[in-house]
């Protein structure tokens, strides 16, 4: 397994967010992470990204033990994460909001991959002097996933990928995701669109108040029709 | 604090203590407890910004200064009394304290502290250049009856008193209407303003409020120090009275005096210690602050609270 | 006004305000980067000067290089405070981080008085030399020019750093969003180190070019601090050009203020000045939307 994360309880203050998780994901497999709000995803995802600190509970990526490593080590070992908003600094120009996607590969050029990221998101190329805040919503997640893939990751996690967006850009970002996967790489997608989701992962996660409620495949969540009607708001 | 009985009964207490204590002192603690208790005074007002409304302010020492000019100027110049002087100290600050308040919506904390810190700069600057405020020399002050008759023990009873009321007028203000709004506002100003807070109204009383004691504060210390000088109200003025505030533990009644014994007796106390003392007084200035973000009192608080086990709470990691 | 006044009055300003504005770059990246707004910055450039005076130069070195071993050892000293006075408890908040670097302030401050005393003037030796050349018919000495010359280096060194080199591009992700910086893989605490060594070398500069015109002691800084935040505020705490820019204005606007009015109004115009520009542009003279962090 890429990633496996076990036993994982992260709370804030007095509150828990998440009461004992176990999460797994292999090479090339995408594992998509579904619930209501307020489930714990972003939580989960800043957890094993390494911005929060879990109290209990071992995540291991890639052979090593990162439980207690920071964000910014975990990005060398090859996990890169969209926040949840995107994260795009809006008073930087896409070029150079991409420069900091290759900041642990010791810059575009070593890195590589401008070009390739130019070419699955030609719009980058066209507005790559422009301030990053002018961008439309789905050209900032084409962003937000430009400047992940050239951190060069293992695990891509993007929280939210649809969020906000038009059903033709939602579209054109999962089958991405597929042909990202294809290439061997790993996805953790948080989503409350589950039709869509469902369409592209191979195993799922539901999360229900900080407890897993299921794990196993799309066909096997949408044969749970009570879940799907109770925590996903789906018939 | 005073809110809860054991809290009342030690407030009770050490005001007695304070009361009687001068009866046998000489008069060099005298005069050592009196300027703790004025700069306690000052501390206690300064307190209503940063500890109510978590605005900074880095200007006190300008209404203190206000304070100390208008009385001697009054007194002097114009041989007015020494209660009217006061009282035109007080107005002074409290039309400032507006004036300071006014931009404050359109500002961030950041801009707001430097104009607070820069108004206390150019007052220092302005008494320097003119006749009227004695120039770089300053005013003497001429000695009032109060300090003269039984060995000045009538002007020690006068900053007493007027510390006992300012601090009481401090814990109704906190307790209050006006403390429960300026607490609100500087938790979350959206928050405040859904409820009905006028924000402009309040950040501009808390001004007016730290005024009113910053320059009550300043009369005093012009009279027990029978000196107004510009040397006593530079910039490091404002932020030695921040830092008391911070250090004794800000937003409490208590942390602000005791933040202010600790600037004022701390280079007394390590006077013995020769040109260190100045060296001494910020090295522990420095620690408390870097060590005990909650002050002296929270420090305190703090070693209580430990011997009881504690949850580990959520952070960042390092 | 005479010509020559007028030259002197603006040669002044300018050589001030650009000094003002240098101190301001190092307040804005510092308040920008780790959200503490920095008293101590001028007192570095103080103690700088007595570094040097007291601790380089009688090594008998070139003088050029003593500057540059007191540069980088005010740099040292600048990381050092972030390491050992703003690391501990980081979740303290901006408020008692101020607090601390007022700390800072007190004891440097009071270190520089212990050893060197209160109001005793020493005498630095300039590194540009004694002598003046005449400039369009006025004489300016080698020490404005050379002032003049480093400050506009140092801007334009700035400047560049932060548009063209990685390390200037992370610093700028700290300052926008230390989160989604170390998202990046940018180490944020290295980020702040180095920005703290940063404002203590810039400090240093400016103590260094200070010193020799006027006499060093201990005041030396204190009439810089805040003219250097009001720079700061000037560029809307944001824009680096901004804040030069807003210096230069400043101190030509006090100068001018000195000589046509009084010298004793230098001072409280420069309130003057830094309300208007906090009335009309909150923003700062260049800036456009308002992004304060506090
Ligand atoms: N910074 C925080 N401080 C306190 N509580 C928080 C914080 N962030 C999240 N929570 C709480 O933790 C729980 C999980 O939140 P989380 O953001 O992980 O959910 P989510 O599944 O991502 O929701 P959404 O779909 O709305 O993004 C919620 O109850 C939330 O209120
Ligand atoms: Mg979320």
């Amino acid at each position: 397994m890429l990633l496996q994360a076990e036993g994982l309880r992260v709370g804030y203050g007095e509150m828990m967010a998440l009461h004992g998780i176990s999460l797994q994901a292999g090479a090339g497999e995408i594992v998509a992470v579904l619930g209501a709000n307020g489930a714990g995803k972003t939580t989960l995802l800043r957890t094993l990204s390494g911005l929060l600190s879990a109290r209990a509970g071992r995540i291991s990526f890639d052979g090593h033990d990162v439980s207690r490593r920071p964000a910014h080590q975990l990005v060398r070992l090859g996990i890169s994460h969209v926040p949840e908003g995107r994260g795009v600094l809006a008073e930087l120009t896409v070029i150079e909001n991409l420069q900091l996607g290759a900041y642990a590969r010791g810059g575009v050029r070593k890195s590589g991959g401008l070009d390739r990221v130019f070419e699955l998101f030609p719009v980058l190329a066209e507005r790559r002097d422009q301030p990053a805040g002018m961008l439309s919503g789905g050209e900032q997640q084409m962003l937000a996933i430009g400047r992940s893939l050239l951190a060069r990751p293992k695990l891509l996690m993007i929280d939210e990928l649809s969020l906000g967006l038009a059903p033709r850009i939602v579209h054109q970002l999962m089958d991405l995701m597929h042909t990202i996967k294809t290439e061997g790489l790993s996805v953790l997608l948080v989503e409350q669109n589950v039709h869509q989701t469902l369409k592209v992962a191979d195993r799922v996660y539901l999360l229900v108040n900080g407890h897993i409620a299921f794990q196993g495949t799309p066909d096997a969540l949408r044969a749970e029709g009570d879940l799907m009607r109770t925590y996903l708001g789906t018939d | 604090m005073p809110g809860k009985t054991s809290g009342w009964a030690f407030a009770l207490i050490a005001v007695a203590a304070l009361a009687i204590a001068p009866l046998w002192l000489g008069t060099y603690p005298r005069y050592v407890i009196s300027v703790w208790l004025i700069f306690a005074l000052s501390a206690v007002g300064l307190n209503i910004p940063i500890g109510l409304a978590s605005i900074y302010s880095f200007g006190h020492g300008g209404f203190m200064l206000i304070g100390a000019y208008a009385t001697g100027v009054a007194t002097i110049s114009w041989g007015w009394p020494l209660l009217p002087a006061m009282l035109l100290a007080v107005v002074i600050a409290i039309a400032v304290g507006a004036l300071i308040g006014l931009p404050s919506l359109r500002l961030t904390g950041f801009s707001l502290a430097i104009v607070t810190f820069a108004f206390g700069y150019m007052l220092f600057h302005v008494v320097k250049a003119f006749d009227l405020t004695g120039g770089p020399q300053g005013l003497f002050m001429p000695e009032t009856a109060l300090a003269r008759a039984w060995g000045g023990r009538p002007l020690y009873y006068m900053v007493l008193a007027i510390f006992v009321v300012g601090v009481f007028w401090a814990h109704s203000i906190a307790t209050g209407k006006t403390g429960r709004a300026l607490r609100t506002l500087g938790t979350n100003e959206i928050v405040a303003q859904s409820l009905g807070i006028n924000l402009l109204r309040a950040k501009m009383l808390s001004f007016m409020l730290s005024g009113v004691y910053g320059a009550v504060a300043g009369s005093l210390l012009a009279l027990v120090t029978t000196y107004v000088a510009p040397e006593t109200y530079t910039p490091e003025l404002s932020i030695n009275m921040f830092a008391a505030v911070m250090i004794g533990g800000s937003g409490t009644l208590v942390g602000p005096i005791l933040g202010a014994l600790f600037i004022v007796l701390i280079p007394e106390l390590t006077q013995s210690a020769q040109n260190l003392s100045e060296i001494i007084y910020a090295l522990i200035f420095c620690l408390v602050a870097t060590l005990f973000p909650s002050g002296l009192l929270g420090m305190a608080k703090s070693a209580i609270r430990r011997l009881r086990p504690q949850p580990v709470p959520a952070a960042v990691r390092e | 006004m005479s010509s020559q006044l007028l030259a002197s009055t603006i040669i002044n300003g300018v050589l001030n305000g650009g000094l003002y504005g240098l101190l301001g770059l190092a307040i804005v990246l510092v308040f920008r980067t780790t959200a503490v707004a920095n008293f101590a910055q001028g007192e570095l450039g103080m103690f700088a000067g007595f570094i040097l005076l007291m601790g380089v130069l009688p090594l008998d070195l070139p003088l050029w290089l003593s500057w540059l071993i007191t540069v980088a050892v005010s740099g040292v000293i600048g990381g050092a405070v972030y390491l050992i006075m703003l690391r501990p408890r980081p979740n303290a908040g901006h408020l008692n981080m101020t607090v601390r670097t007022l700390g800072f302030y007190t004891l440097i401050y009071a270190v520089s008085v212990y050893a060197w005393g209160a109001l005793e003037p020493y005498r630095v030796p300039t590194v540009f030399g004694p002598e003046t050349v005449p400039v369009l018919g006025f004489s300016i000495s080698y020490d404005q020019l050379g002032t003049v010359g480093v400050t506009i280096i140092m801007a334009a060194a700035f400047l560049l750093f932060f548009r063209y080199t990685q390390l200037g591009l992370a610093m700028r992700a700290v300052a926008i969003n230390p989160e989604v910086a170390s998202l990046q893989g940018i180490n944020v605490r290295r980020i702040a180190l180095s920005v703290w060594l940063i404002a203590g070398a810039i400090g240093a500069i400016v103590g260094l070019l200070v010193a020799p015109i006027s006499f060093l002691e201990t005041s030396l800084m204190r009439p810089y601090i805040l003219k250097a935040f009001t720079a700061a505020i000037m560029g809307g705490l944001y824009s680096f050009a901004g804040v030069l820019v807003g210096g230069v204005i400043l101190g030509v606007a006090e100068s001018f203020a000195a000589v046509a009015i009084s010298i004793h109004m230098r001072e409280p115009f420069v309130f003057m000045v830094l309300l208007l520009v906090l009335l009309l542009r909150p923003a700062g003279i260049l800036g456009k939307v308002q992004r304060g962090r506090v």
